[in-house]
């Protein structure tokens, strides 16, 4: 965490990993995030997994824990009056909103964009929803698997080794929830963009995001082959001529060596010094002709080394190499370990959690802040309402007995 | 109408990135309104995105300097512009930047509100800092490509567009110290590792391999508890559908919607819980129905009933759909020699401010003379003379 947003203030109503984890990112730059949630089981994210032990509990999820730190929560019933009311006040202390539609707070309570405006002309509204609030297509329904088909990004996934391995195999998405990921830093970024043009109307805007137009825009280099040069990219055309992702002794390995100063490193690393001194070799065009020799002969070397191995090799000659890290072998790292990427993250009720994966990014010389576990639902009810919005404890027993927080 | 101001306008950013990563971050700025000088010299990697119109056009927006960055006076004008700039973005390898004399703490003393951010594969900092970073690379490297695959395959390498959602997540850090140092008046240094933006994208999965000390594994098209959820081959050479079921409501949409009534009285298929049990008898049925679809056709049905479903697209398709252009997502603009040239504008909808492409991507050094002698008040025999000396090549 680091303390740049100070002062800023963001209601965030989003049960999916887009609008949640575009929520953390601004908590973790210092903006002080109220997550706002159903009081009935809370957000639909403390239901999904995986769970310490797997056993599943609201308070428990990793993914929640991982995508709601730093933040605050309160619980409001946005099906009736008075949480319909609560919403709207709390409108009237946020700089920002950020809501996924369909589903959110917002949306159950019928409240638009021009609600929000009239509550609070200053507040920065990000909406983030499938295919986008206008268009033909709004109405479309979408998860993350099927937007990530919509936006061109999955029908040009499966390349490389697997693909070579399974020729006729449907294309894939991305593992976990990586696009919803994406998504989420496309909405962190325009979320300040908000900011910044509302420093100079003095008034916030609607921005709507559609979760297909922020992944289109990263896999946007097919778009532009196409439109200019009535070229289509397809999964085989995609793929790197020779290199790739290689089987090794202890699992897998990438290897990119297209360029000629990489090409000699290569001949090096792979113990081929006659590929070095023949002048045929040394010429992209005619390598690429040879690719299929050259794939065999490389994986018939990698098979005999570890990835540790190869990794160093590869640092050694000027290869661009990377290993298929798995996931504890990320956490166990040492690289990880020394950059401070995990941070300590102490959970009175789940003793296992040790860390927390932190920003991708380090800033200085900002004091970093600690690390704050993901709130229980409804936690800051009170200091929400009554220190916040004025509410007094009678008013809050009240809103508490007739379901609305 | 009164004509808003965009976002960033004001704002001045040296840009010394190339290849995706970097060149993004500030694309999205100057789209927005920033006004980005691209700072080149003959190096490979600013030729190659040159050669590449799909990366070349990232250039849009901003002005074109060069400057031989091994000649001193160059730097002296880099110094000259930090001065009166906002943000320095590069992508120089760890260090570079420092031993020309640029580090964070010699811009600090050309001006102590500059914001840097050196942005590179692995990190300014720790053991494998100089390792190469290609998004093949460091999406291995950071665990994302683990999880991502067939459940009896290899993994499956991540490609341009984890460069650019790297470069996106940048851009979120970039403005935030921006905005930190516009109301506070004090600049800040970032060091972006797109490795670890592989990671962050994985965060849950990495939790759960400390807390439960284990490995997710690849598992296809497959998530938790969610079934139908995959993607079926249609009528027609590669032509797919995705179809991707979450609740009650939507699976008696799709048993609607295929005119399988029946699969609704099958106990199989009685609950979610019990379909996720059956997904694979699931999978057959609905390969079967699909076959004989058409894609565009099928999915446009089943979401008429509700069902999330789209058809498998590719850029032909997407530059066809009439809701990415009432969008707006496409813009006609042009190519660096002034050709026609189509390509994907910004990702979101402003209401007031929305972003705008207003210039080409610029010609090697085009804004030279607008940039020294307009912008930095260098006169023109001083600028001519620069110019002889190739201290601007």
């Amino acid at each position: 965490m680091y303390p740049a947003l100070t002062g800023i203030r963001v209601l965030e109503c989003a049960s999916h990993v887009a609008g949640a984890y575009c929520g953390r990112l601004l908590a973790d730059a210092g903006a002080c995030v109220i997550k706002v949630e159903r009081p009935d089981g809370g957000d639909a994210l403390r239901q999904e997994g995986p769970f310490p032990g797997d056993t599943r509990n609201v308070e428990t999820s990793l993914l929640h824990q991982y995508v709601n730190a730093n933040k605050q929560s309160v619980t409001l019933d946005a099906a009736t009056s008075q949480g319909k009311q609560l919403l709207t006040k709390l409108c009237t202390i946020a700089d920002v909103v950020v809501e996924e539609r369909p589903g959110s707070c917002f949306d159950q309570a019928s409240l638009q964009y021009t609600d929000i405006h009239n509550a609070n002309p200053r507040t920065v509204v990000l909406t983030i929803s499938p295919f986008g609030q206008h268009g033909p297509k709004s109405i479309w329904k979408g998860y993350g698997l099927t937007v990530e088909q919509a936006s061109g990004m999955g029908w040009l996934a499966h390349t490389g080794l697997s693909r070579r391995l399974f020729p006729d195999r449907q294309p894939l998405m991305m593992g976990g929830h990586i696009g919803e990921y994406f998504v989420a830093f496309t909405g962190a970024a325009a979320v300040m963009f908000g900011l910044f043009a509302r420093i100079g109307m003095g008034q916030g805007q609607h921005i709507d995001l559609s979760s297909q137009d922020a992944l289109l825009s990263l896999e946007r280099g097919p778009i532009s082959i196409y439109a200019n040069q009535n070229l289509l990219e397809t999964p085989l055309t995609r793929d790197f001529p020779y290199g790739g992702c290689f089987p090794c002794a202890d699992g897998y390995v990438e290897i990119l060596a297209h360029e000629d100063h990489h090409w000699a490193g290569l001949t090096q690393m792979i113990e081929r010094p006659e590929w070095a001194r023949d002048p045929e070799w040394a010429v992209r065009q005619s390598r690429v002709k040879r690719a299929a020799e050259i794939q065999t002969t490389i994986e018939s070397w990698t098979r005999a080394h570890t990835r540790q191995e190869i990794y160093e090799r590869g640092l050694r000659n000027g290869v661009p190499v990377g290993a298929f890290n798995s996931p504890r072998e990320v956490i166990a790292s040492e690289h990880e370990r020394l950059r401070g990427f995990f941070e300590p993250l102490a959970h009175p009720e789940i003793p296992e959690i040790k860390s927390i994966p932190s920003l991708p990014f380090f800033v200085a010389p900002l004091p970093a802040q600690a690390c704050r576990r993901a709130p229980h639902l409804g936690e800051h009810n009170q200091d929400v309402y009554c220190g916040l919005l004025g509410a007094s404890r009678g008013d809050l027993t009240s809103l508490r007995q007739t379901g609305a927080i | 109408m009164v004509m808003q101001q965009q976002p960033m306008s004001g704002f001045r950013i040296l840009d010394m990135t190339w290849w995706g990563v970097g060149p993004y971050c500030t694309f999205l700025c100057a789209l927005m309104g920033a006004e980005c000088l691209k700072i080149e010299s003959a190096t490979r990697g600013s030729e190659f995105m040159r050669r590449v119109p799909r990366l070349h056009e990232l250039n849009v927006n901003k002005l074109g300097v060069t400057l031989n960055l091994k000649d001193p006076k160059a730097l002296g004008i880099i110094k000259q512009l930090v001065a009166v700039s906002d943000a320095v973005v590069e992508n120089f390898s760890p260090g570079v930047l420092t031993r020309m004399g640029l580090g964070y703490s010699e811009l600090r003393k050309c001006n102590p509100s500059i914001v840097l951010a050196s942005l590179s594969a692995h990190g300014a900092t720790g053991p494998e800092r100089n390792g190469k970073g290609l998004a093949a690379i460091f999406g291995a490297m950071g665990g994302a490509s683990f999880i991502t695959g067939y459940e009896d395959g290899p993994p499956v390498e991540l490609r341009l567009s984890a460069d650019l959602a790297a470069g996106t997540v940048f851009c979120f850090a970039l403005l935030s110290a921006l905005y930190y140092a516009k109301t506070r008046g004090q600049g800040l240094y970032i060091d972006g590792a797109s490795r670890e933006v592989m990671s962050a994208t994985i965060g849950e999965v990495l939790m759960d391999a400390e807390v439960n000390h284990r490995d997710q594994r690849r598992q296809g098209n497959d998530r938790p508890s969610m079934a139908p959820h995959n993607v079926y081959r249609c009528a027609g050479e590669d032509r797919w559908i995705s179809i991707a079921v979450g609740c009650q409501d939507e699976w008696e949409a799709l048993c609607e919607a295929t005119g399988r009534r029946d699969w609704l009285a099958d106990p199989r298929f009685a609950d979610q819980t019990s379909r996720w049990l059956y997904k694979e008898d699931l999978d057959v049925l609905l390969s079967e129905w699909a076959r004989r679809q058409d894609a565009a056709t099928a999915a446009e049905t089943l979401q008429r009933r509700g069902v999330p479903a789209t058809d498998c697209c590719n850029a032909r398709d997407l530059l066809g759909d009439a809701h990415l252009w009432e969008r707006g997502l496409f813009v006609h603009t042009q190519d660096e020699n002034g050709g026609a040239y189509v390509m994907t504008g910004g990702p979101w909808r402003f209401s007031q401010t929305p972003w705008s492409i207003t210039s080409r991507p610029p010609k090697m050094g085009e804004h030279n003379e607008h940039v020294l002698v307009d912008l930095l008040g260098i006169d023109r025999p001083s600028f001519e003379e620069l110019v002889r000396q190739k201290a601007l090549a």
